[in-house]
């Protein structure tokens, strides 16, 4: 398969202000941020900070009040058409099947069926989820849903790959098992990732990056490079470097009083 | 679920049985007069007697029912896709549409008979505006119900309005849609009943007039009996399309469970 590299993400100077009747709330505040084509980043801060917010600006779905979002270097304008998105729920229609829960890109793309079909069923197979392509997402544990829903994500392989806290709902083993079949997905396709957590192990297990965020107003307090080779394997759990990098996140986060 | 649809399938039948075993019972022990409370076996053989008068009069009732039923279907689905839609159909329809409903319907029937006579067209226009209502708020609050993370992943997608339309927020609020189209099935009936009592020359509501003025308290009973059928039918009928149209997440009410009667 030719897989889309991926392209770049920048924000500059984006802040975001909500106002829900007479109050106010500046979610996001002066953040300037790039991540270079192919590369995965981790957005890591404290609930409430503005992280899913900025993965919202990202997709295009809402628009900043201040600053600006590039893609591929050109201005977002409206929706960015050409990301997988994953909830933090796995938001995988009722009414279909696994399958063509993972088609639905496809279908409202109108791509063409076969190659879709059968990328549909390769991805299934990557994931573990060859049995399961013809129930329905209630008949699903938690972490076969949402591997589902990273699966639909991926249908059209789409340049960018938003991921908003994915694994949050997941219990803590499953969480684990989720990360590596992510790690193992990334390395075949390498695409860039923008992956919001709030779990410092898991952005640091992941990415390439880890930009680490204030609470609210979010702004970035470090961005930080995780140099640790690729690909990754749950092993790198064991690692005395992995520790380090999540120590001195840990310190970040207790010096600004989030911890 | 067949299994336990079968048995509670059974268990109805028993109860009714039992019903109308004591009905039947009391009628015989203690004498009641047949003009006051007929005995289940009276109407039973009244209704045989009768069996062509009730069931050209029930197709006339069923006519004008499914006409009006139909009708605020067809009209209903599409109001409330647009209420949800239009700011304007919202502020403008929508209050008009609740504050009719404010009005006794049953009222409407003597102004419709005096606009459109005592054919079939007012029995249709009044059963259609008891029906009517149940759909288009079910079709609006099942819309607006649909997860707002859908709605984010379609437009992510590239998806139109109406691509977000059909593939998410309909589908959606089927099951919203279907629970409002069963009691309208039902409304229309009362509907199509009630202008009969106001102007008819034919139907169930107007042999019960008939009956009435007769003093025949058994045929009176007879035209309920075939009333209650109908009305059961045309619930079940609803259940039946549903269960065979929805995939099955969707279906919300089981079609074999007759306690929701």
């Amino acid at each position: 398969m030719t897989a889309a590299r991926g392209v770049s993400i920048a924000a500059s100077k984006v802040g975001m202000l909500f106002e829900h009747d007479g109050h106010s709330v500046q979610a996001l505040e002066d953040v300037t941020l790039d991540i270079p084509a192919g590369r995965f980043c981790s957005i890591l801060g404290p609930s409430g900070c503005g992280k899913s917010t900025l993965l919202m600006l990202v997709a295009g779905l809402y628009s900043p009040t201040q600053g600006n979002i590039t893609i591929d270097g050109r201005p977002l304008t409206g929706c960015y058409t050409n990301a997988g998105i994953v909830f933090q729920t796995d938001v995988l229609l009722p009414w279909l099947t696994v399958l063509d829960n993972v088609l639905l890109p496809a279908a409202v793309k109108r791509l063409p069926r076969e190659p879709a079909r059968s990328r549909a069923h390769e991805l299934l197979e990557r994931v573990g989820l060859t049995g399961f392509k013809t129930h329905f997402p209630n008949e699903l544990s938690g972490g076969m849903r949402q591997r589902a829903s990273l699966c639909r994500a991926l249908l059209h392989e789409p340049s960018v790959l938003l991921m908003d806290e994915p694994f949050g709902a997941l219990d803590a083993l499953t969480r684990e098992r989720m990360q590596t079949d992510l790690m193992k997905l990334w390395a075949h396709d390498l695409k860039t990732v923008m992956f919001i957590t709030h779990d410092i192990e898991e952005a640091v297990l992941l990415s390439d990056e880890v930009v680490v965020m204030s609470q609210r107003p979010g702004r970035i307090l470090r961005r930080l490079p995780i140099a640790l080779e690729h690909p990754r394997s749950p092993e790198l759990r064991r690692d005395q470097r992995f520790h380090q990098i999540v120590d001195e996140i840990r310190d970040l986060f207790q010096a600004s009083g989030i911890l | 679920m067949s299994g336990g649809g079968l048995y509670s399938g059974l268990r109805v039948v028993a109860g009714v049985a039992v019903v109308v075993f004591v009905w039947q019972a009391a009628s015989v022990l203690f004498h009641i007069p047949n003009y006051t409370l007929p005995s289940p076996f009276a109407i039973a053989a009244v209704m045989l007697k009768e069996w062509r008068p009730l069931l050209e009069n029930s197709l006339v009732t069923l006519t004008e029912s499914v006409i009006g039923f139909g009708l605020s279907i067809v009209i209903s689905v599409p109001l409330g896709i647009l209420i949800v839609y239009s700011r304007w159909a919202e502020q403008v329809i929508y209050p008009i549409l609740v504050a009719s409903q404010a009005v006794p319907k049953v009222a409407l029937a003597p102004i419709f008979v005096v606009w459109f006579g005592f054919g079939l067209l007012p029995k249709v226009l009044i059963a259609f505006f008891i029906a009517f209502f149940p759909i288009v708020v079910n079709t609006v609050i099942g819309m607006a119900r649909t997860p707002r993370e859908m709605i984010y992943l379609m437009r992510s997608l590239g998806a139109s309005p109406v691509q977000i339309l059909l593939r998410v927020q309909l589908p959606s609020a089927t099951p919203y849609i279907f629970a409002g189209v069963k009691v309208a099935a039902a409304f229309a009936v009362v509907g199509a009943i009630v202008g009969e009592f106001i102007a008819a020359t034919s139907g169930l509501g107007y042999m019960q007039l008939v009956a009435d003025n007769n003093f025949q308290t058994d045929l009176l009973f007879g035209t309920l009996v075939a009333l209650s059928v109908m009305g059961i039918a045309l619930f079940y009928l609803v259940g039946l399309v549903e269960f065979l149209v929805l995939p099955r997440p969707l279906r919300q009410t089981r079609v074999d469970g007759g306690s929701s009667l």
